[in-house]
Parts: structure tokens; sequence; C-alpha cells
């Protein structure tokens, strides 16, 4: 990857989970376990200084996203 | 038993060759396959302990486990950027067989030529521009020192609370002034690029930095170039106004693949 600012995992695993041309395989990912992931994200790209929009309305996950926020960073992942 | 898994459609008039990078963790190596008409499904043989769908119900769970295989996916399909056009999949595209992956090929033809025809020798950049609420305020600090300087000794609480106002009420409007700049950068931005797409950028990043404009740009891979000389040429007008702008590229055009995207600006 070139560019001005290395492009983070987390734009990576954004991209190839959430986008993508979208061919049914045989294989079906439960749309469950893929919230799961971004649920994550989410959490984890507010402790790492960005924030994708979040659709998720669960309140319980916003509180805790604002309290990851707060928190100190843990760039682990 | 093994099952099939996709990467990326690529179109080449020629036949790609198997790129020089680690296969999907398990898989035995890179293969590309001829779906005709010019068109290549780039594979590997997965085992089906390591990607059914009980052991993905499991892996999903575990973002190190996911962000390997992130990572891997991107880095084959990013091999076939300079190819005429590639259509990355969706992470854990998978078949039971390469005929039923030629196969779902031919049935949705006419969506993916459509698809292809979108991104035909087009590259996707990402730029994101934030406002530094700090970068603003130290533009202005030798003036405001001055002041508080003079004023310190013979400041009143009311005198004080003045003060922060006019800070905060100065941040604000530094603010306004780089949002309506990213807005005006993005229009013209997006009518040098074949597409554009935003993110709704609401969420303030750090403490002190807001995401003013989180945009992905389609731009023939011809102009690249100027296009990031572009890009750079505009951050220095923008960095005026506490904007900083972050380029990262080229991308497999992720953003102009789904049958919701894609539309010129």
């Amino acid at each position: 990857m070139l560019g001005d600012e290395d492009a983070s995992l987390l734009d990576i695993v954004d991209n190839v989970l959430n986008k993508g041309v979208v061919i049914t395989g045989d294989i079906t990912i439960a749309l469950a376990q893929v919230d799961l992931i971004y649920a994550r994200l989410s959490l984890l790209l507010c402790a790492a200084d960005r924030v994708l929009p979040s659709e998720d309305p669960d309140p319980m996950l916003r509180r805790r996203a604002r309290r990851a926020r707060r928190a100190p960073a843990n760039r682990g992942a | 038993m093994k099952l099939t898994y996709v990467y990326c459609i690529v179109r080449s008039a020629r036949r790609p060759s198997v790129p020089r990078v680690p296969p999907m963790p398990g898989a035995d190596g890179i293969r590309v396959m001829s779906a005709g008409g010019g068109l290549w499904l780039i594979v590997s043989d997965v085992p089906v302990q390591e990607y059914g769908e009980d052991a993905l119900s499991r892996g999903l769970h575990d973002l190190q486990w996911v962000g390997r295989r992130a990572m891997a996916h991107e880095a084959v399909i990013e091999r076939f950027l300079k190819a005429r056009a590639v259509l990355p999949m969706k992470l854990f595209t998978l078949f039971t067989s390469d005929e039923r992956a030629l196969n779902h090929v031919k049935r949705h033809s006419r969506r993916i030529e459509r698809v292809l025809a979108r991104v035909d020798r087009q590259l996707e950049w990402g730029v994101r521009l934030t406002f530094d609420e700090r970068a603003g305020k130290s533009a202005d600090d030798g003036a405001s020192k001055a002041r508080s300087a003079k004023a310190a000794r013979a400041e009143t609480g009311v005198g004080y609370l003045s003060r922060k106002k006019d800070l905060r009420d100065h941040t604000r409007l530094r603010l306004a002034q780089a949002r309506s700049a990213g807005e005006r950068w993005y229009r013209v931005m997006s009518r040098q690029a074949t597409a554009a797409n935003r993110r709704k950028a609401l969420e303030q990043t750090e403490h002190g930095s807001r995401l003013i404009v989180d945009a992905a740009f389609l731009v023939p891979a011809r102009r690249s170039t100027a296009f990031r000389a572009e890009v750079r040429r505009h951050a220095r007008d923008l960095s005026a106004a506490g904007v900083a702008v972050a380029l990262t590229g080229p991308w497999p055009p992720y953003n102009f693949v789904s049958s919701s995207s894609g539309r010129s600006s």
C-alpha cells in the first residue's frame, strides 16, 4: 500500500468484511457474527482514535464505546 | 475435504501470473482459474476444518483470527491492482468446488460485467480530512499569549470566564470554517474523479481532533499521479484552516462494487 498514511488493519478489515462483491457462496456467515465483529471493531477504533459511524442501536454498546473513548488506547489486536 | 476460497475476479486479456504472496492461512497455494471471456478467478484450496461454517462461526469471535485472514485476503487482491480491472470478493467467499464457483460467476455474469465496466482501468483512493482544534489554536498562540500575559495579574473571575468563552467561540468558528473548506474540497475533488463516495463523519476521533470528511474516490489509473498531486496541493491550503489530509491507496475498488455504490458525483 502506498500513501501518506499507512492504511490500518481496521480499514482493511472494514473493507473486506463489509464491502467487496457479494457472491452468495456455499458457506454463509451468519449476519449476527459479522455484527459482532463490527461491534468489537467500533470499540477498537474508538480506542485507536478513529471511529466508524455506528449503525448499532444497542444502547449498551454505545455506552461502552463512550467509555472506551475516554480510556487509554490499547492498540494490540 | 477442501473448499474453494475466492479472493477476487480479475479482468485481463492474458492469464495473470500467480501472485508471490502467502495465501490464506491454511491454504495450499494460490491458483488462477479461467472463467472465460478474459475473466479469471483467483482462488485457493482451503481445508473445511478451518473454513467450514463451524470454524468460521468460532473464528468470527476472534479479531486476531479475522485480522490475519483479512490481511492475507487483501494482500492477494492488491497484487492485481495493475490488471485491467479487479473485483474484490467479500472476505470468506467460499464454494464447495471450483465448478460451483465458476457456475456462480456465470449465473451472475451480467451484474459482474456491469461492475467490471464501472471500475475498468480505475483505482480507488481514500482521503480523510481531520480538523485539529489544537492546531487551530496554536495559529493564534503568539497574539493570545501576549494578551494573556498582560491580563494575567489583573484578571477577574468574569474576565476569566469571558476569555474562556471567547476561546470556545473562536474554536467553534474555526471548526465551522474547516467544515466549509472540507465541503468545498470534496466538491472540487469529486469533479476530478470518475466517482466519489462519502461516509457520514459525525464522530469525534480523539479529544481535540475531528473527522470532517471521510471519502473514497474512483480515479482512472492513468491519472493516479495527477490526482495525488492535486490532493497534496489542496492539503497545503487546508492546513491553514487547521485541517490535516490523510491519503491512502491505491485500493481495490471496495467502495464502488456494491450494487448501491458507484454513483458518480
